[in-house]
């Protein structure tokens, strides 16, 4: 799905920067008045030794009483984390000899990824712990699905232009290239020298001839404020904001398949808050 | 080939400046791939180049690219851009001088890192992990297995593609003066790919066979290594390497250590097989140079090492404004430790899936480098293309106005300010243990973890021990975790006392650590017998050897060995969880009163100089203030050693850096933190400075200065 000779070119300079930083931006706001994120507590350990105990997030060290992974509830409470991770010492060798066992270079690089999240499963239970101790097995989407799921949702030879804009221009932007059951370019709206174009009264319809012209393929577009983009983030009900926004206009789009829109609609029922 | 009849270029690198035909290079240089940018664009990009003040550019020269099949090459009659011999007469036409970088590996985000994909085919000659499969790169967008450099294979593979290349650009004929290339890379960022824990590969036959080879030389004979490692092998060829860390005595260290040890062979050796095999193409008249990917050359890494082959060991750094400290150490490192202290790679522009580099990003970082002791940079992109973005210069040739003027504006000051003539002022040398090092590489939790890993992280912002294991080997106490808590200790502590300081490590000569007045270095229980040695014979030569807690008793085979150690006293007695200056430390050990009253340190002479015990392992420190407590004991220590701390803000927050030279005395001071800072600075000197950009004077023995975030202010000293 990622080709292997995959063309990333043209990012612009602040244009990427600033699509970058994006989503830490807009996550900042979703969850600014959220609770604090929960703690979690690390221990890497070799049978009945603790070889580093360390708060996840702060890095420090820990002191816990060690009773075996089956007392994970024990260091929990005594240590007063609520979630508890406790990693064998081989693990991760043993998630990566999973996986180089049977990766192949020549493969695809999210079915090659897809090689260590069997890895990571193969070792659920086994030298991966956590307190709540989660599923006995965690399932795992097989590539191919999710391969047929990309190109049912994607019609072949789409270009897609996503741009974030100020007062209508250009801000940040993406332009994606998908061509035969895979990605083959990522750029943005510097590749047409419109980094900081003005995509009203016409300007919009005009990237999108002009990324034609230069890359082929259909153009498809979603264009929004950098403003919309952030009152959808602080929304407390996304899909009912971005089924309006698609309505008013405040989300523009050019040549979107309706099952883009119904997917956007149901992520962000998904991300409705409770 | 033959080059008699070519003149060699007379080249040496002196007072840390590359000189050809004796005059010294201004070694300020900009990435540019030429397959990734038409060829008519070639001449005038490199007009736009110069235009921002370089007259040095950097390529790789990708193997991939070029090979079309096995022994079949394009070097311009398939595709244009391809065209190498175009592209270094268009350098040469335009006056400008090329750093060639040939690989075999050359990453550049390219898909398989520069190897031709044909090679992964052959199994056989991939590198092998201790469980027996290939060692996979994780990296986009395709990963890929990582071949074995000591498989003669691939060797030869290599060698053809050098000889093809060397062949297309006229041999020798490429190298200046005929040519444009001043200096070749030897192999690139040769650190086992950041996997560098000693437990994740390399387990290849021929990997293996060097492995016993090593040892053989080591050791030459087989009682011998059995009696050290605690074995019972028959034949050098029944030796296998450790696969996992299974030392519960010290006595099973030794084997382990010298596994690890072995690793830093396995890149040396690596890295010098492909030196030569470009010696070999290119002739002797063009300096080599290696860069690794991180900052702080820990092992398996081993500047010293890579020295004794190459011309210069360079290193490579991508920071954010934040990594301040991470970048500042490792530049501390380089320009004491390499003869030639240059940036490989240092951003500018970032890859396509990294955090934007922000133009304030790029000016305080850039500073920083220069203002430790980095006294070259090939920044890398200055030509932006595929998978990169954020370059002065695009891929059409047009310009990115605002990064084209700093680079314009930083190479004018460089120049003007003479700051290639100066040199960095530094009394103390904090010594990294290289044996400790090992023993904390092989201590990092959760392989393919290593040593290098943390420094992305923040090496000395966050404990400093967070990724070592606390197992003890048998050694008495977690050696690994306390040395690096007491690198931090130190490391914090010298800031906040306002001594400027530099950093190395064991392999340093003794000429070296005899530039220093006082050498700060941790000690345990075991040391190196040579640097035990060495360290003594620095102090009895009038320096001032600071080291603790313990006394060494062991050398680094577990043997008893204490040449620095029976200088050193016996604790009277040691306490836990003890408080010093207000701050609790995990141990004190006490040695009765002397000096100034604290108890856990004591002077004694050496020679003509002073060995100073300090007896305490601390716990966690991640900035000045936290070592703020320990400052004046840091500046009773140097003031001891003979070194008047000369500019000291009253804010530890603040850094400062002195460069003296023939062209006067500059002042840097650094404000890394994401506050205004309001400070003064004292100094002693006499001196009246002026700020090099906005002209404001300074005087007075105490000046009040205001620093903005993230920024770096220059003064210049008036006479």
């Amino acid at each position: 799905m990622i080709h292997k000779d995959m063309t990333i070119v043209d990012l612009g300079g602040d244009n990427w920067s600033r699509l970058m930083k994006l989503p830490g931006e807009l996550s900042a706001l979703r969850r600014a008045g959220d609770a604090a994120p929960g703690r979690a507590l690390l221990i890497v350990y070799r049978g009945l030794k603790v070889l580093k105990a360390m708060d996840a997030l702060a890095s420090t060290e820990v002191q816990v009483d060690w009773h075996g992974t089956s007392r994970l509830d024990l260091v929990a409470r005594q240590t007063g984390y609520p979630f508890v991770v406790a990693l064998e010492e081989s693990a991760l060798s043993r998630v990566f000899g999973h996986a180089q066992r049977e990766l192949d270079f020549r493969a695809d690089f999210l079915e090659q990824s897809g090689a260590f999240l069997r890895g990571a499963a193969r070792e659920w239970r086994r030298t991966i712990f956590t307190y709540p101790a989660g599923p006995a097995r965690v399932p795992l989407v097989p590539y191919r699905a999710v391969e047929s799921f990309t190109r049912m949702l994607i019609p072949d030879n789409t270009v897609l232009l996503f741009a974030v804009t100020e007062r209508g221009q250009v801000w940040a932007s993406a332009v994606v290239g998908w061509r035969d059951g895979d990605f083959w370019l990522l750029s943005s709206l510097d590749t047409v020298g419109m980094e900081e174009g003005d995509l009203r009264d016409g300007g919009l319809e005009a990237a999108c001839e002009k990324l034609s012209r230069r890359f082929g393929g259909r153009v498809r577009a979603v264009v929004t404020e950098r403003s919309e983009l952030e009152r959808l983030a602080r929304s407390r009900l996304p899909a009912v904001d971005i089924l309006w926004a698609l309505n008013t206009g405040d989300i523009r789009m050019i040549d979107v398949p309706r099952r883009w829109k119904a997917l956007l609609s149901a992520a962000s029922l998904a991300a409705t808050r409770r | 080939m033959q080059y008699d009849t070519l003149p060699l270029v007379n080249y040496s690198i002196e007072n840390q400046r590359l000189l050809i035909d004796g005059e010294p290079v201004s070694f300020f240089s900009g990435s540019f791939q030429y397959w990734r940018i038409e060829a008519d664009l070639w001449s005038p990009i490199l007009e736009r180049v110069k235009g921002m003040g370089f007259d040095i550019i950097e390529t790789y020269m990708p193997w991939s690219v070029h090979e079309l099949g096995p022994g079949e090459f394009d070097f311009g009659h398939a595709n244009p851009r391809h065209d190498l011999p175009r592209f270094l007469e268009a350098c040469r036409s335009a006056g400008v001088k090329v750093l060639a970088r040939p690989g075999p590996h050359i990453n550049a985000e390219m898909t398989y890192f520069g190897y031709p994909e044909r090679l992964f085919a052959d199994e056989d000659m991939m590198a092998r992990c201790a469980d027996g499969t290939m060692v996979v790169l994780p990296a986009p967008p395709r990963m890929f297995p990582l071949p074995c450099y000591h498989h003669p294979r691939f060797a030869a593979e290599v060698k053809r593609y050098f000889h093809a290349l060397a062949d297309a650009v006229g041999g020798a004929r490429a190298l200046y003066p005929d040519g444009p290339i001043i200096a070749i890379q030897a192999d690139n960022e040769c650190s086992k790919f950041m996997r560098a824990n000693p437990f994740d590969w390399d387990y290849s036959e021929h990997a293996v066979r060097l492995y016993r080879a090593w040892l053989r030389d080591r050791y030459s004979d087989l009682d011998e290594l059995n009696r050290v490692h605690g074995t019972g092998h028959r034949a050098w060829q029944m030796i296998d390497p450790p696969r996992r860390l299974a030392a519960s005595r010290r006595q099973d260290l030794p084997s382990v250590m010298d596994w690890v040890e072995f690793g830093e062979h396995y890149i040396n050796k690596a890295v010098s097989d492909v030196a030569g095999m470009l010696r070999e193409e290119f002739g002797d008249g063009v300096p080599l140079f290696h860069n690794y990917p991180v900052t702080l050359p820990v092992p398996p890494l081993d500047m010293t090492g890579a020295e004794e082959y190459l011309d210069f060991q360079a290193i490579d750094s991508y920071p954010q404004r934040t990594a301040y400290h991470g970048v500042r150490a490792g530049v501390k490192f380089t320009s004491a430790m390499s003869r030639f202290p240059v940036m490989g790679e240092f951003s500018s522009g970032s890859v396509y899936y990294a955090l934007p580099l922000s133009l304030d990003d790029q000016k305080f970082t850039t500073w920083a480098i220069l203002m430790h002791g980095i006294k070259g940079v090939n920044f890398y992109m200055i030509v932006e293309r595929e998978r990169w973005y954020g370059s002065p210069i695009k891929r059409d040739g047009s310009v990115r106005e605002s990064r084209y003027e700093f680079f314009r504006g930083l190479l004018k000051e460089v120049r003007e300010w003479g700051l290639e003539e100066m040199r960095c002022e530094r009394g103390v040398l904090l010594l990294l243990n290289r044996s400790y090092e090992r023993l904390a590489n092989v201590s990092s939790i959760l392989s393919p973890n290593s040593r290098l890993v943390p420094q992305f992280l923040g090496m000395f912002e966050r404990p400093a021990d967070m990724l070592i294991s606390n197992e003890e080997h048998g050694l008495g106490e977690p050696v690994a975790a306390r040395y690096a808590r007491l690198l931090a200790f130190w490391y914090w502590a010298l800031d906040a006392a306002g001594v400027h300081f530099a950093i190395g490590d064991t392999s340093a000569p003794a000429e070296l650590l005899s530039s220093y007045r006082m050498v700060v270095t941790p000690s345990f229980e075991f040391m190196d017998r040579a640097v035990q040695q060495r360290l003594l014979d620095y102090a009895s030569s009038g320096g001032t050897l600071v080291t603790g807690p313990r006394a060494p008793r062991l050398d680094s085979r577990m043997e008893p060995c204490d040449v620095l150690g029976r200088n050193m006293r016996a604790p009277l007695e040691t306490r836990l969880k003890a408080d010093v200056f207000g701050v609790e430390l995990d141990e004190v050990s006490l040695y009765g009163g002397e000096g100034d009253g604290s108890s856990f340190t004591y002077r004694s002479q050496t020679g003509s100089g002073w060995l100073v015990h300090v007896g305490i392992v601390p716990g966690v420190f991640c900035c000045a203030s936290d070592a703020e407590p320990f400052a004046p004991m840091v500046d009773t220590l140097a003031r001891a050693a003979g070194i008047e701390p000369a500019f000291v803000p009253s804010d530890p927050l603040l850094d400062v850096a002195v460069w003296r030279g023939a062209a006067g005395t500059l002042l840097f001071i650094a404000n890394p933190t994401e506050e205004t800072i309001e400070a003064s600075v004292s100094h002693t000197g006499g001196l009246t400075f002026k700020d090099m950009r906005s002209s404001e004077r300074y005087g007075g023995e105490l000046f009040d200065i205001s620093l903005e975030p993230y920024t770096i202010t220059v003064l210049g000293a008036e006479q």
